[in-house]
């Protein structure tokens, strides 16, 4: 199903076992993944468009996901001005080892531009030093003890996460 | 005789400001090439544009990610990835990534 909240940045495609019934989409063979799994295997296809593109995609990508041939996805509302990409991106997740199902699905969506990224780079990119960390927190002009907290949170943050590495993975609070 | 190859170079809105919004550039090149040498070609062609992608020791920039085929180069052999017929280069902020 997809969430489409205007408070938040991000329009979701989620099934709806997972918005309703406790379901965790973030698996592999039947299996919920740990949380070293998850920093082993877990990613995303990547790629851009517009709004307008985005939303009409989500739309043919939605049966996919309730029959969880694709676990789940997300895509930007707006443009975020921070990055100064200058285009809307869809993230489109699963594990590793069925990318090239989920890609084989987009492709005959229409999606041409193939992108792969684990999760475990844009993570270390949020981390103190990351660039997408550092890069927020320029674009948000945040005082150096604001910078600094903000860094130190994100620290806490990854390790409280991940702590016990054979525990089920639960999610990032988007 | 050495054969030509042609790739296909595919940049985000970010970096085609560059290339005149020109989002898809084809490249033929000569022999047994590698990612290197794509990139040479587009700043022979786009003046400039090698400085957005790679810092100054001709490493990606932290800033740039590069696929080959839709895997990050940096899992292959980075600018040394060999290049063959067909391939299909897409270099994005890294920020779209996140």
């Amino acid at each position: 199903m997809i969430i489409d909240k205007p408070e938040s940045h991000f329009v979701f495609i989620l099934p709806f076992a997972h918005v309703s019934n406790g379901y965790n989409y973030i698996r592999y063979d039947g299996k919920a993944l740990s949380n070293k799994q998850y920093l082993e295997n877990w990613g995303k296809w990547v790629f851009f468009g517009n709004a307008e593109e985005l939303d009409c995609l989500a739309k043919k990508m939605d049966p996919f996901v309730e029959e969880k041939r694709i676990p789940a996805a997300k895509y930007d509302r707006v443009v975020l001005e921070e990055f100064e990409l200058g285009e809307c991106v869809m993230c489109v997740y699963c594990d590793v080892r069925q990318r090239e199902e989920v890609w084989t699905i987009l492709e005959s969506l229409g999606v041409q531009d193939k992108m792969w990224v684990f999760e475990k780079e844009t993570m270390e990119r949020w981390l103190p030093g990351g660039h997408l960390l550092e890069k927020w927190i320029i674009g948000r002009k945040l005082s150096p003890e604001a910078a600094d907290q903000a860094r130190e949170n994100a620290q806490k943050t990854f390790e409280k996460m991940f702590e016990n590495e054979n525990a089920e993975f639960k999610g990032v609070m988007q | 005789m050495t054969d030509e190859i042609s790739i296909t170079v595919k940049l985000a809105t970010a970096l085609a400001r560059h290339t005149g919004n020109q989002k898809v550039v084809d490249c033929r090149l000569t022999g047994n090439q590698n990612l290197s040498s794509v990139i040479q070609h587009l700043d022979s062609r786009f003046p400039g544009i090698r400085a957005m992608i790679l810092a100054d020791g001709s490493d990606i920039l932290d800033s740039i990610n590069v696929y080959a085929n839709g895997d990050n180069v940096r899992y292959l052999q980075g600018l040394e990835t060999l290049m063959k017929q067909g391939d299909v280069i897409n270099i994005i902020p890294a920020a779209a990534a996140g």
